[in-house]
């Protein structure tokens, strides 16, 4: 390791309590990186990957964030650091790189809008979208004082390292020199030990434990104790009698029997991962009344027929994971990314396209006219749930991390997704509009208006205008229909009165259910629309249903063609955590932007379409059969002709 | 540009030209002939049947070859009016035929303009109208069964709309013959 990256991403600096210890580990750390530093930071490249398909067994010889070689026997016993245990083989700047870490970099193009980060605080009725990439609707960060140690406090549970969690960050309140940073898991993806448990990932980002982090999920060894119990001093190198005056402190300690006798530890890795790790971060789960329960659901087609996420979503070192869809292999100049669409592997479509990879069958579409080929995304009528009259709500493991216990969980607990949304978007490609199914998010948060533009707040600074108006209350039983404490409008008028007072300056305004609420003299709310209110949305491409079970499937037009359809009339509450009356709901031709009346009038005339199609059928015969009659009429009549002249000779 | 954008607008255009320099050309001769000729005026119920025909076949050619000549799919308003004028031009020429197909028998021996009531260019016309409107109702009658698959449909949808193409042409004809029987330009 160069001095320089200790600087970067080790923990010694000079701002460190024991200068003397900080100067001795660091002249230490120097030293060992003569023997042990990344070939790729002087100037080799690592090994790679192996060629062969087989498994490689990874028998590691972990290093700690300094370096030093990890035995069960050190002391202190520390950590393995991802950086510098993988990365000797592993490119791990290369692997950073990838879409699951490069969000922060602002050179990175966003590529499509995907799902957001969702800062979620029911005491202030937040729901925003926010990510570090500029997707249209979302709010960065920074915006609502996420600075990366909030960001990775808030959201490292569902994240895997990087990112972030390695950010250079100025915020007085980050404690990276206990916590340590927060390193890309390669185990998060890679691991293939069953006892795997990345819910200790979710315990240690709560605790601090950043560096402790990858070794929690494992069973490597055992790590005990919290950063976050330990004063902003405290040092996790420091000698074992400085360290004992930290109670409560990360302690590892490490299973010998998992180390050979060359002292390399064996990790349990796949190259592919399997679903059940994507899951972890990529599951969906609807609830409501009408959702059924995990067992009555499937999993996606391809799954189902044994394919895996990364047969599809591939990805090299860089990790710049294929997300497939249309318009990606031009956004991404690599054209051989087009035969990873649904069109690609299906259809064949694109000009380094093959169908069939993988067994991908090849549909027919009998009876679809090609014309719903430009209207709609494949998944329109292929993917997520059914559209309902309602759309129903989704939770995400990233946006309620629905892998584990708690009070954030539950059918009513906010933020509130809804899907299917079917939303006209410009399909990257060629930029054509089509219709496609989304999740849908109405943004809840309070902000300043100035001018036209709305500036979040973030839910820190709402909470210290008004702290004691936002108290929660337990509610009443029967008292809202979520069943869950919300903002109530009293709430929102005292706290907009509060922030006014707070700041004369720019006009506090609640934005919430598809609308921006002011003050109106003392007592009233005015709401209004605004932009900064309008919901996000993201494509959704998942889970495939079955062919058979597509819309129009079998010549099912009605499936969409009938007057009320959920496909174009099914509706979409705007609900937020607050109560502000009945949700507004919309339509989904309003997403769509069609025409009502339009769609109506062509619903009528299937129910006529029977007849319609009996009667022209009938026409189209019969003027079949006279074209046919005269056709051989004229053809005897030639033949007349011809016989009469060959008879005169 | 697609083809079938450009081979439409060189064939209307081509048409027109062909038209025009055969007006030039013996067009006025042939308005002096059918002056003179015997007139075989339609009757009320035929004439109004014929205008409804050609009225939808008018509705027809702008709801469909609107769109196509812009570059765009067919669909909503335009699609709906486009599909509700098909029955009546199917309908229409289909009585038509039942009322003409003996009156004007394609090239039945003897047959002749004063005979018939019709040239052998109107002959022509009528017949390949016949069968163009043969081709553009079970195109699509096809494409709405659970039959053909995406290759089936588009080739379904390309004969269909070439069919209407050279519908219009004929259409351009029958007008131009229609002009002439009736001594326009003299």
């Amino acid at each position: 390791m160069s001095a320089k990256s200790i600087n970067t991403n080790g923990l010694r600096h000079e701002t460190m309590r024991n200068v003397i210890a900080t100067a001795a580990l660091a002249a230490l750390g120097l030293l060992l990186s003569a023997s042990t530093a990344s070939a790729a930071e002087e100037g080799q490249q690592p090994p790679g990957e192996p060629a062969s398909r087989s498994t490689f067994v990874h028998h590691v010889v972990l290093q700690d964030t300094e370096g030093n070689k990890i035995t069960p026997s050190s002391d202190p016993t520390m950590p393995f650091s991802t950086r510098l245990s993988c990365g000797k083989c592993h490119d791990y700047k290369t692997a950073g790189s990838g879409w699951h870490f490069n969000a922060p970099d602002p050179n990175v193009a966003p590529g499509r809008p995907a799902q957001p980060w969702i800062l979620v605080n029911r005491r202030t009725g937040t729901q925003l979208p926010v990510s570090y990439r500029p997707w249209p609707g979302t709010y960065r960060p920074a915006d609502v004082g996420l600075t990366p140690w909030k960001f990775v406090l808030t959201f490292g549970r569902h994240m895997p390292g990087g990112g972030p969690g390695e950010m250079p960050d100025d915020d007085p309140q980050s404690r990276w020199l206990v916590s340590g940073k927060l390193e890309i898991n390669c185990l998060t993806c890679h691991s293939g030990d069953p006892a795997h448990d990345q819910v200790q990932w979710l315990l240690a980002i709560s605790e601090q434990n950043f560096m402790w982090a990858p070794l929690a999920t494992t069973t490597l060894g055992s790590v005990r104790g919290s950063a976050r119990r330990v004063p902003d001093t405290y040092d996790p190198f420091m000698e074992p009698n400085e360290q004992a005056a930290a109670k409560g402190a990360p302690v590892v300690k490490y299973d010998p029997a998992k180390f050979d006798a060359a002292g390399r530890a064996y990790f349990n890795t796949v190259h592919k991962p399997a679903p059940t790790r994507c899951y972890f971060c990529h599951t969906n789960h609807r609830v409501g009344p009408d959702a059924p329960e995990k067992w009555e659901t499937d999993e996606d087609v391809h799954l189902a027929a044994g394919l895996t996420c990364a047969d599809c979503h591939r990805n090299g070192l860089d990790h710049q994971i294929t997300r497939n869809y249309e318009g990606e292999a031009e956004a991404r100049g690599k054209p051989d990314l087009a035969a990873l669409t649904c069109r690609g592997c299906h259809l064949g479509d694109g000009p380094e396209a093959s169908s069939g990879r993988l067994g991908a069958p090849r549909p027919r579409h009998v009876g679809l006219p090609t014309l719903h080929f430009e209207k709609l995304s494949c998944t329109a009528c292929h993917s997520g749930p059914a559209p309902r009259d309602r759309a129903g709500r989704v939770q995400t493991s990233r946006a309620h991390a629905i892998e584990f216990h708690g009070e954030h969980r539950g059918d009513d607990a906010p933020p509130y997704i809804a899907e299917p949304v079917f939303v006209k978007q410009v399909n990257a490609r060629d930029g054509h509009e089509e219709i496609a199914p989304h999740r849908m998010i109405w943004p809840a948060f309070w902000g300043r208006l100035k001018g036209d533009a709305v500036t979040p707040l973030s839910p820190d600074a709402v909470i210290d205008a008004a702290d004691k108006i936002l108290e929660t209350k337990p509610a009443p039983k029967g008292e809202t229909a979520k069943g869950i404490t919300l903002l109530s409008r009293e709430q929102i008028l005292e706290t907009l009165k509060a922030l006014a007072a707070a700041d004369s300056g720019a006009e506090p305004v609640y934005v919430g259910g598809g609308k921006v609420h002011r003050l109106a003299g003392d007592t009233q709310l005015t709401s209004a629309d605004h932009p900064a209110a309008r919901p996000y949305s993201w494509p959704i491409a998942h889970d495939v249903r079955p062919a058979t079970q597509a819309l129009g499937y079998g010549g099912r037009c009605t499936d969409c063609h009938a007057r009320k359809s959920p496909f174009f009339f099914g509706e979409v509450a705007a609900e937020v955590p607050a109560d502000l009356g009945e949700p507004e709901r919309l339509a989904m031709y309003e997403f769509e932007k069609l025409d009502p009346t339009a769609l109506t009038v062509w619903a009528l005339t299937f129910e006529f379409r029977p007849v319609f199609k009996a009667m022209l059928f009938t026409v189209g015969g019969l003027m079949a059969a006279i074209v046919i009659l005269y056709a051989f009429r004229a053809l005897a009549a030639i033949l007349r002709w011809v016989g009469a002249r060959s008879a005169r000779g | 540009m697609t083809t079938f954008q450009t081979i439409t607008i060189l064939a209307v255009a081509g048409a027109a030209a062909v038209i025009a320099l055969h007006f030039f050309a013996a067009g006025r001769r042939l308005c002096r002939e059918a002056k003179a000729a015997p007139r075989r005026p339609l009757g009320r119920w035929q004439r109004l049947l014929y205008a409804v025909t050609i009225l939808s076949l008018l509705v027809l050619v702008f709801t469909g070859f609107w769109p196509a000549v812009r570059g765009e799919p067919l669909r909503g308003w335009l699609l709906m009016i486009h599909n509700s004028a098909a029955p009546a031009f199917a309908i229409g020429l289909l009585v038509l035929a039942f009322l003409w197909a003996e009156r004007r028998p394609a090239g039945a021996p003897g047959a002749t303009a004063s005979a018939t009531g019709f040239g052998r260019g109107q002959r022509l016309v009528f017949w390949a109208a016949a069968l163009l409107a043969t081709t553009l109702v079970l195109t699509m009658m096809f494409s709405m069964v659970q039959i053909f698959g995406t290759p089936g449909q588009e080739l379904l949808f390309e004969i269909h709309r070439y069919s209407a193409l050279a519908m219009v042409l004929v259409a351009m004809v029958h007008g131009y013959l229609v002009a002439l029987a009736r001594g326009l330009g003299r």
